[in-house]
């Protein structure tokens, strides 16, 4: 069974992972200063936190460097993966 | 950004005085030597334009440096300057050959020639550059209104059409020499090419939020727009056949590797301020 807390894990995976194809090792460093989260070897994440919270956290986190830019592609990275949630639980800066 | 571009320049600031204090030296020299007669000079030019490069040699160190802080060929920003840097590279490698012809053979040079190995090669890796450029200002996702989805399409258009009245019209086709017809096509259509990628980079995402990273991509699109004219006036006076060497033009290609030089250290140097956001 697919719970939501991997489901946030997959959100934040896929977030960090397409904005290192666009800025590379910078995306991981960006994302380990994040509160709650978690980042193994720059390969992989672990929420810590709250989740919703921490995703939030991390497309701020984002924007701050590459603007509406970072925010347009953390929503296309996770649009697949969206659905798979209630609307309540999407995280606010991804709707 | 006032603020970003301050901190850039201070931590690099060693790097940053010697591409000034290199373009310094360069540009008094080019002034020096033009305070005298051209006809007397042809030999202190040669030496000169086989000098300027100098400065194309140390953008391609600092631009691989700083592709290699933004992951090298793993990401989009890194591949975009890595192109930048080995054009720079290549511009170098075509400069070094008609300086051998130049300056130690005493002699004209040729047309093809080796150097044209790295002229042509730059023009591909500045088009490569930019389409990753392109990429890295978000276009895929800009490009969604009809209006920006015609400006893509007119942009090229009219650079190409502008491109081939001023260099191509007219064009006498000597097919024992089939180089140097796709050279005489390559040069203008594919510099028309990068220049209009970076035209659209430029003009689709001037309104688009890039953050951080606005100025420094904007740099770098300034560089490539200072190549362009370089390449420009280059085909131009050699066109009207008035182009020599230690002239204007060599002076406008040691501008465009001085500004993509800047460019290229200012990537690397804001690299290391964005994770303190």
């Amino acid at each position: 069974m697919v719970t939501a807390t991997s489901i946030y894990n997959k959100i934040s995976l896929r977030i960090v992972q397409e904005q290192a194809v666009i800025v590379g090792s910078l995306a991981w460093e960006i994302a380990a200063k994040v509160h709650g989260l978690v980042i193994v070897n720059n390969e992989d994440v672990a929420i810590t936190g709250i989740s919703k919270t921490v995703i939030n956290d991390l497309v701020i986190q984002f924007e701050k460097v590459f603007g509406t830019f970072a925010d347009d592609v953390c929503k296309h990275a996770v649009s697949d993966l969206l659905p798979e949630l209630p609307t309540e639980d999407i995280p606010t800066t991804l709707k | 950004m006032k603020e970003q571009v301050f901190t850039v320049i201070k931590r690099d600031r060693v790097l940053f005085a010697i591409a000034l204090i290199l373009s310094i030296l360069i540009t008094g020299w080019y002034l020096y030597i033009h305070s005298f007669d051209l006809n007397t000079t042809e030999r202190i030019r040669q030496l000169w334009g086989s000098m300027y490069q100098v400065m194309a040699i140390f953008g391609c160190i600092i631009g691989f440096r700083a592709s290699k802080k933004w992951s090298g060929y793993k990401s989009i920003i890194g591949n975009a300057i890595l192109f930048f840097s080995i054009g720079l590279l290549l511009q170098s490698f075509g400069q070094s050959v008609d300086s051998y012809y130049n300056f130690f053979q005493n002699q004209a040079i040729p047309y093809p020639s080796m150097g044209d190995i790295g002229f042509f090669g730059s023009v591909i890796a500045y088009i490569v550059g930019a389409g990753y450029l392109l990429k890295a200002t978000g276009f895929q996702f800009i490009v969604k209104s009809m209006r920006k989805k015609l400006l893509v399409v007119i942009v090229p258009l009219i650079v190409l059409i502008s491109c081939y009245l001023f260099f191509l019209q007219g064009y006498t086709f000597d097919w024992s020499n089939k180089i140097k017809i796709l050279l005489d096509f390559g040069y203008p259509l594919g510099q028309a090419i990068y220049v209009s990628i970076a035209l659209i980079a430029y003009l689709i995402s001037r309104n688009y939020n890039l953050g951080a990273m606005k100025w420094p991509l904007l740099f770098l699109l300034i560089a490539l727009a200072f190549q362009y004219f370089a390449d420009f006036t280059f085909l131009y006076q050699a066109n009207a056949n008035t182009w020599y060497v230690g002239g204007l033009n060599d002076y406008l290609y040691f501008i465009s590797y001085f500004s993509m030089t800047l460019a290229l250290l200012y990537m690397g140097g804001v690299r290391r301020i964005l994770p303190e956001l």
